[in-house]
């Protein structure tokens, strides 16, 4: 029997040994220093990484955020933009816009060849403007007011529209409508096309296979128009899912880099002590997660009750204790910082509604819903699966509960979610995130339209002003910068009065990169942050 | 033998209906539209729509609908994934030999090595060696597959470098057939090891009782009386009769390694079945779910089949009784 007793254990105590080489502790050391410019060094296999493999690779038709990844590998737009907005030619060497912004003059860039071989002439972006700007979410709103695309000789193509549209370049510079070759793609469906899976374009890599839910493989371009371009012999796009196993590939150099618009901040902080690593903020389109308020019925409806529960909520506590306080900002205004050319506004929500549980609670008093015990009113908040919306709002359901409003935290999958949310209004809070995108047109407008009332992933509020929608329509009708950020002024103005909503939180995580891996600034110069065209970076030696 | 063959599918056919009746069930209970629940989460075309509602005959009484549903499993027809613009099927199909790859390669290791440490720990004179095994496989049989995964990717991949982290190959496009494979093999000592630990420590603690069990056999005792030598002894008399047990227990594995595995292609991010399935729940794939939890439990059904009908043939007292 005493000696049953030692076997166990000594049992236990090897098994506590294997649990405390589990948990390595983490030094602080920092990222090594990037390499920029120098002498570029041709060859190798260069490897990305996606969370999930997607149904089919064309950007064009299908929103998905891990091709934002592989798409500029192989397919290029009419133009690119810097990291500061400003647009830079891509297949379009030049363009003009006639003075009352109706009509657009794309000049190609001549002698670019697709990877099939076929010339790339101003005919495939006729057909590919036509033909996929109808089907994309982003774009079909610009379609509706394009009178004619016409190519009116090879090299150029002249869009016409009805009236004016603010975003047009940014849309056709946001890898959203990468030009697709018209031989390929003419005949039959575009959505069964077989070059959907296997992908044509005139970018630096060409793509050669792919071995669903494991990689895809893409090879040097060697008739890439920009001579001498790209360094890299292979492109490896590996399909990882867990955040974990992809942070370990990258840390034992299986793959490249690391970009991540959700990283936790676990995972950042074990990156970040990493010395063969190469750190660069994410300038991507940060999510932005959002506290929807319902305007329809219930307590919420009440504009009073809605500014009081606004002065009740510590963001900056969210975004430190959830959000670990890296990679994002606390949002000041209505619009993301993202969108500073276009700001013109003083007001914030702090400015309008300063952190004040107290204040809120008397606003609360005054409105007509005064302390019953301990508690004014229970309310639900309805949230989608993850932790990332989760662990907010557990903190939010804390914060209220100090003006004794009681939260009842719901937590459910995407499509009850969206049926509670959009359809049935069956809820009196909801989180939600959203991409702020490449114009406010675009992503900040459809919050607050009541265009997109009840429409899924919408304005789920229901919130409807004349003054807001006004001034929106009148900045996606102007292309001059002074002018609409004189309405989005006033549409801020108005939509921090009536608060139908609370911006909590920008985050656009964060990138990290093998510092064998050379002029990344040069490299991510061009493109949307995060995701690039790999034509101008190398491995050093 | 037959009698014994017909007595078993009698059991295992009503299990695998069982099995689909609660699935449709279920299906039946999720909330909100029945196509949408079919289809998941996608804009899919009206025209699409209206396929389902036929193919599932969704207008009609319940039992009808059960019945279609039955006859569309029966003909291989698992419908079609929007998450992956291909037949459930034709998706399914190509994960699922990574995945048995390392679930029969998991199983082979883990119990050629479970038998050789059960048999030497169940004949062994010496207590402190018997004490040691026995401890080791005490650790082996409680320690979770997918927490060991972990543990192997800190120490072996990423403290020593010697194996990668994840995957399943990492061969650029000029590797060679051979290169490939050898990649291969690289990419799966790893994960093979965390699902071999609980297969090994699962066969040695059964050989090692049955064999002290045998061991005490008259046979063997005459056996030992007649001076055949020690060796034959545990070959012949002792292994034959106490290895009957791994039979059902390899057998059980199976079921068990199949659900094991999903955590640790999760881990090593390997591209099997496991991952695909985590992904078709993010992306509400409801057929592909349904798809592979069908194909699972027909695998793990017929697997159990072949187990008992085996053990019948090595053990005519089974069939017999």
């Amino acid at each position: 029997m005493k000696h049953r007793k030692l076997t166990f254990l000594a049992a236990v105590v090897a098994a506590s040994a294997l649990v405390l080489t589990g948990c390595s502790s983490n030094s602080d050391s920092n990222n090594a220093a990037p390499v920029e410019g120098g002498d570029p060094v041709p060859g190798g296999t260069l490897t990305l990484q996606i969370n999930q493999d997607a149904p089919h690779l064309n950007r064009n038709i299908l929103s998905q955020p891990s091709l934002s990844l592989t798409t500029p590998l192989w397919g290029e737009q009419l133009m690119d933009h810097t990291a500061d907005g400003e647009l830079v030619p891509a297949l379009a060497e030049s363009w003009d816009v006639s003075d009352d912004g109706l009509v657009y003059t794309f000049h190609l860039r001549d002698g670019v060849k697709w990877h099939d071989g076929e010339p790339f002439t101003a005919a495939d972006v006729v057909w590919t403007l036509k033909n996929t700007m109808p089907l994309n979410p982003r774009t079909a709103a610009a379609w509706e007011i394009t009178s004619s695309i016409e190519a009116t000789d090879d090299l150029t193509v002249v869009m016409t529209m009805t009236q004016p549209y603010g975003p047009l370049l940014p849309l056709l510079s946001g890898n959203l409508i990468m030009m697709l070759p018209q031989h390929v793609y003419a005949d039959g469906d575009l959505a069964d096309n077989p070059a959907n899976s296997a992908p044509i374009g005139t970018g630096p890599y060409k793509f050669v296979k792919w071995d669903h839910g494991q990689q895809i493989t893409f090879e040097k371009n060697d008739d890439y128009w920009n001579a001498g371009h790209p360094y890299f012999d292979d492109v490896v796009v590996r399909v990882i899912g867990s955040e974990v196993t992809a942070a370990n590939a990258l840390k034992s150099g299986e793959i490249d880099v690391l970009t991540s618009s959700e990283m936790s901040p676990q995972v950042y902080k074990d990156l970040k002590a990493q010395k063969n690593l190469v750190e660069r903020e994410s300038t991507a389109m940060p999510s932005q997660y959002v506290l929807g308020f319902n305007t329809y019925d219930g307590v919420m409806a009440d504009v009073e009750v809605r500014r009081a529960l606004v002065q009740a909520i510590n963001r900056e506590q969210i975004y430190n204790t959830v959000f670990g306080g890296i990679g994002g900002e606390v949002p000041p205004s209505v619009l993301p910082s993202a969108f500073a050319q276009l700001t013109d506004s003083e007001d914030t929500y702090e400015g309008t509604y300063p952190y004040d549980p107290d204040a809120a609670a008397k606003a609360l008093d005054k409105a007509g819903y005064p302390l019953k015990g301990s508690e004014r009113f229970t309310i639900d908040l309805l949230v989608p699966m993850g932790d990332v919306y989760l662990n907010p709002a557990n903190v939010i359901k804390a914060q209220l509960q100090e003006i004794g409003v009681n939260v009842n935290v719901e937590q459910l999958d995407e499509q009850s979610h969206a049926d509670r949310v959009y359809i049935k209004h069956d809820y009196d809070l909801y989180l939600s995130s959203y991409l702020s995108d490449v114009d406010p047109a675009l992503g900040v407008e459809r919050l607050y339209s009541c265009d997109t009332r009840d429409k899924i992933y919408g304005n789920g509020t229901g919130y409807c002003n004349d003054v807001v929608q006004g001034a929106f329509d009148a900045a996606r009708g102007v292309t001059d910068v002074a002018e609409r950020k004189k309405e989005y002024a006033i549409a801020t103005k108005q939509i921090l009065a009536d608060m139908p909503r609370l911006a909590l939180v920008n985050y656009s995580g964060s990138g990290f990169f093998s510092q064998k891996l050379a002029n990344l600034k040069e490299q991510f110069n061009v493109g949307d942050g995060a995701n690039s065209n790999w034509a101008n970076s190398w491995f050093v030696k | 033998m037959l009698r014994f063959t017909i007595s078993r599918l009698a059991i295992a056919i009503p299990l695998l209906f069982a099995i689909i009746l609660i699935l449709f069930l279920m299906l039946k209970a999720a909330p909100g539209d029945p196509v949408s629940v079919i289809i998941g989460n996608f804009p899919a075309p009206d025209e699409y729509r209206q396929q389902i509602v036929e193919r599932y005959n969704l207008d009609d009484p319940l039992w009808v609908q059960f019945w279609a549903y039955l006859g569309n499993l029966i003909s291989g027809d698992f419908g079609y994934s929007f998450a992956n613009s291909a037949d459930v099927i034709d998706v399914i199909f190509s994960r699922l030999p990574a995945t048995l790859l390392l679930v029969v390669l998991g199983i082979v290791f883990g119990s050629a090595l479970g038998i050789v440490v059960g048999l030497v720990s169940g004949r062994t004179t010496k207590r402190g060696l018997d004490n040691s095994l026995n401890i080791f496989v005490l650790i082996a049989f409680a320690i979770p597959s997918f927490w060991l995964a972990q543990l192997l990717v800190m120490f072996f991949a990423l403290q020593m470098g010697w194996f990668p982290t994840s995957g399943l190959n990492s061969a650029g496009l000029s590797a060679s057939t051979w290169e490939t494979a050898a990649n291969m093999a690289w990419h799966l000592v790893l994960p093979v090891t965390a699902l071999a630990l609980v297969d090994f420590a699962a066969v040695a603690r059964i050989i090692r009782s049955s064999t002290a069990e045998v061991a005490t056999q008259d046979y063997i005792v005459t056996a030992q009386l007649k001076r055949v030598r020690p060796w034959r002894i545990t070959s012949r008399h002792i292994f034959r009769n106490a290895s009957l047990p791994v039979v059902t227990v390899i057998g059980y594995r199976f079921g068990q390694a199949l659900a094991g595995v999903l955590l640790v292609e999760k881990v090593f991010g390997y591209p099997g079945m496991g991952q695909l399935l985590e992904q078709s729940i993010i992306k509400r794939d409801n057929q592909t779910i349904l798809g592979i939890v069908v194909l699972v439990a027909v695998m793990v059904v017929v697997i159990n089949l072949i187990t008992d009908l085996l053990y019948g043939f090595l053990d005519p007292r089974i069939r017999r009784a």
